[in-house]
């Protein structure tokens, strides 16, 4: 008997257990939506295993002395460094190209976890929206319907709140198809079977953007020099104009005809690569000023709800006093679930156009 | 054999389109028909003349070329190799333009259609904000003459002047759109000069529920007729068969330094996985896109009755309003706000089955519509 209760305590804990793990499983919060992404895209694996081919190679390529052994050329008596042999494989700027495009791949799969996850929130709020508006077109359907029984309004009033209904009702459903097409479109994004139950848990994290954490433009060209490949290749060009100009000069010094052509040349170079970095940082600039801009547009939605908030505790007291119908009251809190909406909308836009900021600065 | 038939179909059917309009005239400031304007595009748009001269080339390199080797691929010489590798891309080119050819064929027709129902559309806009313009006016008038008696204020005043700057900005920007798509249905037709006006096309609205045609069923459809899906399928095929050929190279050559400047093996695996992934993604994408269309027609079914049922309300009131005119309790005023809105929701009407006819047109044929 008393084993026969252990069994059954033992296997409604398991129930339990397994039911909250299943639970916890379904729920995905933007973090984990965002892990899940980068672990199970099939593009990333694939450049992870060139990758670990070309660094696996690099490395048997250093250990043979055969490979590793360095050549150099003699100009005007100095030893220099000789550039790769002609076809002779450059495993380093292979590590170097498949790292840039496996970092490439993982911001635009940041910016597309970031834009499913908005769309399929912001619809979830729109359908609950509606389905509220739903039920309070619905009671005044009904009113409206009664009082048509007693003649109270026309056939006209009372079909034309009869539509309004039904087309609320039909809205819902379209936006219930997008809800699970979108939703379809992210399962395969993120390469699960099931369907998750989104999590609004690290929003706040979202809500958390300040003026302070942004790069400004200037310190962002200053990281770009170091991290944008076309920025990095830029600084890189300019250098190899420099140390051309300089094995120029030894065999045509400086004053003759030839070394002037040359550095008119490269001066030209300079002064495009030059006229490149102020338009970044013009593009910088306006990425960034945008973003201030539409920061404060959160702030002002801010203060529109709390103003909306203290209406509605007017409204309340009216409604409790009983000045007001319960469809009055309930219209009037809908307005701020409306603004609570544009808000998260805001958000989310905010944290797209950083991770926007973000690309430009690095790829 | 069977592709080349279909091919030559294909060329013989425009060419008899192309004799059929061989007498096609028209006059500068005559109103074409969307059938002559088809025929008119067929003979002279850059895309079908520039896909069908791509074709052309393709089958004078084709019959030029070395015919494609049955034999096994690893004993072949490398020369060999190279022209079949070569005879081969040809030929996936080949078929690769000849759905290209089929897909901008339909894509034409469906484009013209467009235009021909946007410049419908703007003619109708343009001719009803001139009316709104005069009702502005009036109305201005009518503030203008309240305010002098000092029964409106001068706010009422200068909102009415406002509301008639605002409807005149709105008539240029209309002009500048009709001027826009009229432009582009001189791409389409291929005529620089047409100058004409259009014969308007009726819209064909026909909901969802009545075409039984489910986004399954489409989305087998699309794939099997995509061009890119097929361009797509091809170079994997051909990337394999690279890499096949570049082990054959590696091994049965002398291991000159030039060798290593080829993509490893390992890397050439890697590539064709990020293909096939690239394809089912294709595959996936178009599918979704065809869905997307059906739950856009969905949405404009929705809109659609919306406006039909305000309509309906709309034509009650007007009843009403008119015994209230003939008892003399409402203006001309309210009588003529209320017809412009009448015609106001009938031309948005229009325009929504327009869009749906569209969007309709291209579920039916789903290779028009584009994967992500």
């Amino acid at each position: 008997m008393l084993k026969k209760f252990i069994n059954i305590v033992i296997m409604t804990l398991c129930i339990i257990m397994s039911s909250s793990l299943s639970y916890s499983a379904s729920m995905l919060t933007y973090d984990k939506a965002l892990e899940l992404a980068l672990k199970n895209d099939n593009n990333i694996k694939v450049y992870q295993e060139i990758l670990n081919y070309y660094i696996n190679q690099d490395k048997s390529q250093i250990s043979n002395p055969l490979n590793s052994a360095k050549d150099y050329e003699y100009i005007l008596g100095e030893e220099i460094e000789k550039p790769l042999n002609i076809g002779e494989f450059d495993y380093k700027k292979a590590i170097s190209d498949a790292s840039y495009q496996k970092k490439i791949l993982e911001l635009s799969i940041e910016s597309e976890t970031l834009d499913y996850f908005k769309k399929l929130i912001l619809l979830q709020d729109d359908i609950r929206n509606l389905e509220s508006e739903g039920e309070i077109k619905f009671k005044q359907l009904n009113i409206i319907k009664s009082k048509y029984a007693l003649g109270m309004v026309t056939k006209n009033e009372y079909e034309f709140q009869k539509n309004s209904y039904d087309s609320i009702i039909s809205n819902i459903e379209d936006k219930k198809r997008s809800w699970n097409l979108i939703m379809d479109e992210f399962k395969s994004f993120l390469n699960i079977k099931y369907t998750p139950v989104l999590s609004e848990d690290n929003i706040s994290e979202l809500i958390t953007i300040d003026k302070q954490s942004l790069v400004v433009p200037q310190e962002a060209i200053d990281f770009a020099k170091k991290n944008k490949k076309s920025i990095v290749d830029l600084e890189k060009d300019l250098q190899d104009y420099r140390e051309d100009l300089e094995r120029y000069s030894r065999i045509y010094p400086e004053g003759t005809y030839y070394y002037e052509v040359k550095k008119e040349e490269i001066e030209k170079k300079f002064e495009e690569a030059e006229d490149t970095l102020t338009k970044q940082l013009y593009a910088f600039e306006k990425t960034y000023l945008n973003l201030m801009y539409s920061i404060d547009t959160l702030s002002k939605i801010d203060l529109e709800i709390n103003k909306k908030v203290h209406e509605i505790n007017y409204y309340k007291t009216l409604f409790e006093n009983g000045q007001i119908s319960t469809i009055d009251y309930l219209s009037k809190k809908q307005e701020i679930e409306n603004l609570k909406k544009d808000k998260k909308e805001k958000l989310y836009e905010i944290k797209s156009d950083i991770l926007n900021y973000r690309s430009m600065i690095n790829q | 054999m069977k592709n080349k038939m279909s091919f030559y179909k294909i060329v013989l059917s425009v060419m008899i389109l192309i004799v059929s309009v061989g007498d096609i005239s028209f006059s500068q400031g005559t109103a074409i028909t969307y059938d002559v304007a088809v025929k008119l595009a067929l003979q002279n748009n850059y895309q079908v003349k520039k896909v069908t001269q791509e074709i052309d080339d393709l089958d004078i390199k084709l019959t030029s070329s070395t015919p494609i080797s049955t034999g096994p691929i690893i004993t072949m010489p490398s020369l060999s190799s190279q022209l079949t590798q070569s005879s081969l891309k040809l030929s996936n080119a080949h078929q690769a333009k000849k759905l290209e050819f089929e897909a901008v064929i339909d894509g034409l027709e469906l484009q013209l259609k467009n235009s021909f129902y946007q410049i419908d559309y703007l003619n109708k806009s343009i001719a009803f904000k001139e009316k709104k313009i005069n009702l502005a006016l009036d109305k201005l008038i009518n503030t203008d003459t309240k305010y002098r008696f000092g029964v409106a204020s001068k706010y009422e005043a200068e909102q009415g002047t406002y509301d008639l700057k605002k409807e005149k900005e709105e008539l240029v920007n209309l002009k500048l759109s009709l001027e826009k798509e009229r432009n582009n249905l001189r791409q389409l037709l291929g005529l620089k000069n047409f100058d004409g006006e259009i014969v308007p096309i009726k819209t064909e609205y026909i909901p969802t529920n009545k075409l039984e045609l489910n986004p399954e069923f489409q989305t087998a459809k699309a794939i099997a007729n995509s061009a890119a899906i097929f361009y797509q399928q091809k170079t994997i095929e051909e990337a394999e068969l690279n890499r096949v050929l570049a082990h054959w190279e590696f091994y049965s050559a002398a291991n000159t330094p030039a060798q290593f400047s080829l993509t490893p093996i390992p890397v050439r695996d890697s590539e064709i996985k990020l293909k096939d992934i690239e394809l089912k993604n294709q595959k996936e994408s178009l599918g979704f896109r065809v869905r997307e269309t059906y739950n856009t027609l969905k949405a404009l079914e929705t809109a659609i009755n919306q406006l039909e049922n305000q309509k309906q309300k709309l034509l009650k009131d007007y009843d009403a309003l008119k015994v209230t005119f003939a008892v003399g309790m409402a203006t001309g005023l309210d009588i003529k706000s209320l017809e412009m809105g009448l015609e106001e929701i009938d031309f948005n009407l229009e325009k929504l089955k327009a869009d749906h006819t569209m969007l309709r047109m291209q579920y039916e044929k789903p290779h028009l519509i584009m994967g992500r």
